[in-house]
């Protein structure tokens, strides 16, 4: 087959960080090639030089063997490749069809106006092909998530791309539309144009693509045909040694119902929630993304509106109107989205550990900075954080510490009930274990602890019960003994058992 | 019917609406209001309005905002005159006021997309250093004896129609075929509505940005033409708060202050809101000290009118995704 | 890196740029004897007093402003508010006769003008930018539309002492000022208060993820600003025994450049209160000395604004225009 990608030897440096060096890789014809590696392996850095974004300090891509330089994303587009960004890159306040088309709308004319009844059949061509029935000129701002990744396959495809570059394109989508894509991926593939296709899920690697390459901290690692690697193969290339992939039970004694939960819903998503966790309990919420475990965890510690719903805290109802109720009713959520709203970047370890619970080390508004130091500092010590003094910035810290800063900030406020949302997403294997031991211990001191996690054995190996959430309902709930990875999975997909294996 | 239901029921329909409502009202209780004569002066007060704030929209559109119009106004009239008197014919001082215009609209383009000043600040500058400017070279002193032919714009007309009017019709009708129908007016929307995704779709950014900063400097000059041509004296100090004026337009007319989007047609609305209710001031005898408490109430009536559609439209779209 | 003990006491907060402190203070001590070089009298006691008592209006406001520019957001409506507190003031002197019931109704005005930016800014979430716009317009117009662009006077005799009186041999507004500026700076190192507005200028969503009130901390922001800006409407009537309704026209753009000077990112978090005291300083320093040196004020001006565009594209930290405010869309 022939060669239609070739990156040799790229190397790509930020301000103080090396993203890429010595990195390989090689695309043909008609072919689905995955890219794997963990978070911050540099797979984003990487699609970025192929689109024309980043522009590499060293080495050299081949295109269909004619060696190109971009030097802006138009010139990836003229080349032929395309590409389905992560981070939806759409404008809210055009068209679909503008959408589809912005960068190099049709023209006509002596006055080169924009011809749109020509972009009008275009985008319904396109949309014909991928089968979606959908009005073109309605804005984009009124689409959900599921139509907005859709849209942006089909710009790819607009541009007559040859190579596709698919960047975790099933992030955002329920298990129907997940199988439309892969036919749509199928049906482009037969078509000869070839895709780059990154993903978190190895179960959908293995299920879609042909060949595999895989990267760790921004070097080439390894690549081979899907068919002659197995998973255990894939994650010791992406880890780079054999990992355990069971964790440590964590032994507890449970106690009293603390908190209770019924009846939640917000009016969009959530639908008559309810659950209850005991002293000591860990509980872990399963479900896709976007079932509405995150959506339940903010909605009942007040970040997220709610219409109806009751909050018992040992039998007693709380009136949580806002974060700060729950904070001083001792129930702690810390959040999925580390740098977004987890920590707070450019201030220092020691101001971002007390920050939610200054108020206890407050006299009359002022702080009292020998407690501060010393909160601050039994923390660091405790979990280890490695950093020179307090006085560090965290966004100088690597992703591992930064989530210990962020647990810290929440355990610093003396959480009966701690909600941790996806808390080892994005941090090394070493961390990993020492969170895993963290929240073991929480819960053998007698804290409450919900776990929301996407990793199934994670959840399974860690919870005392498994809450399954599905399209913003609970759709089940299973004890430690109960919970195997194929009942969690049928009734996240609401599937019976069979259905999901075929 | 449908589309006239839609049209009526849009943002640019409602204000257009709200120009005939407020006219009719005005009449009633003065009923010359509605003499030709008057309409003609209001039409001529709103053309130089219109034609700036046509820039000031496309600004606003790409999420900035430009606080110095007032002073290059001032300094755009100050040439304009200056030119004329030189002896300059028409056309060649036309072209270089417009061409300075365009110039000033590139500093401002050139240090809020290369070197990151926030627009509010940048302009703010600007508006002092120009203004400071104006006062040092002239000292003070007003542009008088122009040539008689200076007025030809100002005070001339076409077939019966001021010929400001005439331009200021040319101008918008241009401006909205710019805005909707090419290819750099739908990039200036799309670097609005989210600049970072325009970069990935190949538009060039700062090119897009520095453009806009520089059209609307090319549109003040033509209303700097268009207002002082009106005159037989240019004094230094025109121009205050036109600014203020220019940002009610566009947003009375639709425009958000967040970007993205906003037609031009509604801010040439919104300039006829604007001047009518001047001019209703005037009719129903209430003291012109209080037009500029009135301005900046309406902006701020207005923002909050656009959040709260903003607000309920991203409702239905989350009520929509769950359904 | 990692076992290097470093000492407590040599390790400096992370949120103060020391060298733009460093190289503002070395630009006012360069300007301060470039005055006494250019001019005879600069160091003159009565020079000094004039001077301070021209300049404690902006400085006054500057302080606030501080706060409120440390939260990413801005505050242009101050002159506004000044007009219509200082015409409110004389109006209702005039027509009751009552100077306490006027200053009780100046400052209550004064705060009621910062809470409906406050509620603006904060709860509805207006950008700051254009919101401030629209109500400095809207207050300057009242202040016209009650005066009718009248200078009002008639104000009792006592009243004259807060703007032209003396207090242990130092203007009586000096002290006002020492004892906010202290207050302000105390606030922001040593307050719960403080933390909270360096959170929000830095990320407002982790601050709501830290259980703090975003729109409570920017509506008691805009209140304080609107409160000192009463507070300097009743010193500029006292000071210049009358009110009108341009008072406090160009103050917003002075206290503005005070504070970007003083060393705070305009797009937040980073910044002290003891830098916007050398930023005011500056600013004070050259519009007194250049009047005295006898440079036409417009040249003020301009060199004013040369130095408000020239910190912030040097200083660098700008959060990148209207670039940035996009990349925060979800």
């Amino acid at each position: 087959m022939e060669k239609v990608l070739e990156l040799k030897k790229i190397r790509k440096t930020f301000p103080g960080v090396v993203a890429l060096q010595n990195m390989c890789f090689t695309l043909k014809k008609g072919e689905i090639h995955a890219i794997a590696g963990e978070n911050g392996a540099g797979k984003s850095t990487l699609i970025k030089v192929m689109a024309g974004v980043h522009i590499p300090d060293e080495g050299e891509i081949i295109v269909k063997g004619r060696q190109v330089q971009f030097t802006c994303p138009q010139d990836a587009i003229t080349a032929g490749i395309g590409v389905v960004h992560q981070e939806t890159s759409l404008f809210p306040d055009l068209s679909i069809m503008e959408n589809m088309f912005i960068g190099r709308l049709p023209k006509k004319g002596f006055f080169r106006s924009v011809d749109f009844a020509k972009m009008k059949a275009e985008a319904e061509r396109i949309y014909a092909m991928l089968d979606i029935k959908m009005d073109v000129i309605k804005p984009v701002k009124t689409l959900g998530i599921a139509e907005k990744q859709m849209l942006e396959i089909a710009k790819a495809l607009s541009q007559n791309s040859e190579i596709l570059i698919l960047d975790e394109p099933t992030a955002a989508l329920s298990i129907r539309e997940v199988e439309t894509l892969f036919k749509i991926i199928e049906k482009l593939k037969a078509s000869g144009v070839s895709i780059v296709y990154i993903s978190h899920r190895l179960e959908e690697i293995f299920q879609i693509a042909d060949y595999i390459s895989v990267i760790r901290d921004g070097e080439y690692v390894a690549s081979a045909p899907v068919s002659q690697v197995d998973t255990a193969q894939l994650v010791q290339w992406m880890v780079g040694r054999d990992v355990d992939e069971f964790y440590p039970k964590a032994e507890s004694d449970i106690g009293e119902v603390l908190l209770s939960v019924s009846g939640l819903s917000d009016g969009s998503l959530l639908r008559n929630v309810s659950f209850e966790i005991r002293e000591g309990e860990i509980l872990g919420f399963a479900g896709l993304a976007g079932a509405g475990r995150s959506e339940t965890a903010t909605a009942v510690v007040g970040l997220r509106p709610k219409i109806t719903g009751a909050v018992l805290l040992k039998g007693k109802e709380l009136k949580i109107r806002k974060y700060l109720d729950a904070l001083e009713n001792g129930i702690v959520y810390i959040s999925e989205d580390r740098q977004r709203n987890g920590v707070t970047l450019p201030m220092s370890i020691k101001d971002n550990i007390t920050l939610a619970m200054l108020k206890h080390i407050c006299r009359f508004g002022v702080i009292n900075r020998k407690k501060d130091k010393e909160v601050a500092g039994s923390y660091m010590k405790q979990f280890q954080i490695a950093a020179p003094h307090m006085n560090f910035v965290v966004g100088n810290l690597s992703g591992g510490n930064q989530q210990k800063v962020s647990v810290s900030k929440g355990l610093a406020c003396n959480p009966r009930v701690l909600i941790l949302d996806e808390p080892t997403r994005g941090v090394d294997v070493g961390a990993k274990a020492e969170i895993h031991d963290m929240i073991g211990r929480l819960a053998a001191s007698g804290m409450s602890i919900i776990m929301i996690s996407s990793e199934m054995p994670e959840v399974l190996s860690m919870s005392d019960r498994v809450v399954i959430f599905r399209q913003g309902a609970v759709a089940g709930c299973l004890s430690r003994e109960e919970a195997t990875q194929e009942k969690v999975l049928a009734l996240a997909l609401e599937a019976k058992v069979t259905e999901v294996q075929a | 019917m449908k589309t006239i239901m839609k049209g009526i029921k849009s943002r640019e329909g409602v204000v257009a609406i709200l120009i005939l409502v407020i006219a009719a009202g005005i009449t009633m209780v003065n009923p010359s209001f509605m003499q030709w004569s008057n309409i003609k002066d209001i039409l001529m007060n709103v053309s130089y309005i219109t034609i700036a704030s046509l820039g000031m929209s496309m600004i606003i559109i790409t999420g900035g905002i430009d606080c110095s119009s007032g002073a290059v106004l001032a300094l755009l009239s100050l040439c304009c005159g200056q030119l004329a008197k030189m002896g300059l014919p028409l056309p060649i001082y036309f072209v270089l006021v417009v061409l300075l215009g365009t110039f000033t609209g590139l500093v401002n383009g050139f240090i809020i997309v290369k070197l990151h000043v926030p627009p509010m600040i940048c302009t703010l500058a600007l508006y002092n250093i120009y203004r400071g400017a104006i006062l040092l070279v002239t000292g003070g002193e007003w542009i008088t004896n122009l040539p008689k032919s200076f007025n030809i714009i100002g005070k001339g007309d076409l077939l019966g129609i001021p010929n400001s009017v005439v331009i200021m019709l040319v101008v918008v009708t241009w401006a909205v075929w710019f805005m909707e129908r090419t290819e750099p007016g739908r990039n200036i929307y799309a670097v609005g509505s989210n600049a970072s995704a325009a970069r990935l779709a190949g538009i060039r950014v700062e090119r897009t940005l520095i453009g806009t900063y520089m059209i609307s400097g090319g549109l003040l000059a033509i209303a700097s033409i268009v207002f002082c041509t009106r005159f037989t004296t240019i004094q230094t100090n025109v121009g205050e708060n036109l600014h203020l004026t220019l940002i009610a337009a566009a947003v009375i007319g639709g425009t958000s202050i967040l970007g993205g989007s906003g037609k031009l047609i509604g801010t040439f609305f919104g300039a006829m809101v604007l001047t009518i209710i001047r001019t209703a001031l005037v009719y129903l005898k209430i003291s012109t000290y209080w037009d500029q408490a009135l301005q900046g109430a309406l902006i701020l009536i207005a923002i909050l009118v656009g959040m709260y559609n903003l607000h309920r439209a991203s409702k239905t779209v989350k009520g929509g995704v769950s359904g | 890196m990692k076992k290097k003990r470093v000492q407590e006491k040599t390790i400096r907060p992370p949120e103060i740029k020391y060298t733009h402190i460093s190289i503002i203070f070395g630009l006012l001590i360069f300007t301060c004897i470039l005055m006494s070089v250019i001019t005879d009298n600069f160091f003159s006691t009565k020079n000094l007093t004039g001077m301070t008592r021209n300049f404690m209006e902006t400085a006054l406001l500057a302080l606030p402003m501080t706060f409120i520019i440390l939260t990413n957001s801005i505050d242009l409506s101050v002159s506004g508010t000044v007009a219509m507190c200082a015409i409110f003031l004389a109006k209702i002197n005039l027509v009751t006769g009552n100077i306490v019931l006027a200053i009780a109704i100046t400052v209550i005005t004064g705060i009621l003008a910062g809470a409906l930016n406050g509620v603006v800014v904060g709860y509805i979430k207006i950008p700051s930018f254009i919101a401030t716009l629209a109500t400095m317009f809207m207050y300057g117009g009242i202040a016209q539309g009650v005066s009718q662009a009248e200078t009002l006077t008639g104000l009792p005799k006592t009243f004259y002492i807060l703007g032209s009186g003396y207090f242990l041999g130092l203007p009586i507004q000096l002290w006002i000022f020492a004892v906010a500026a202290i207050l302000f700076s105390f606030v922001l190192r040593r307050t719960e208060y403080g933390r909270n507005l360096r959170v929000i200028g830095f990320n407002p969503e982790s601050a709501v993820y830290a259980g703090i009130n975003v729109a409570k901390v920017h509506l008691i922001n805009y209140v304080v600003s609107g409160a000192m800006a009463a507070l300097a409407a009743l010193i500029f009537v006292s000071r210049i025994s009358a009110a009108k309704s341009n008072a406090g026209v160009g103050y917003e753009t002075d206290a503005i450049i005070a504070v970007v000077l003083g060393g705070t990112s305009i797009s937040g978090g980073y910044g002290t209160v003891e830098g916007t005291i050398l930023g005011i300083l500056l600013v004070g320093i050259l519009r007194n000395g250049l009047t005295l040196a006898r440079v036409s004020s417009e040249i003020t001006t301009i060199i004013l604004g040369m130095l408000l565009l020239l910190t912030i594209i040097i200083s660098g930290n700008t959060g990148g225009g209207v670039i940035k405010k996009h990349k925060k869309e979800k």
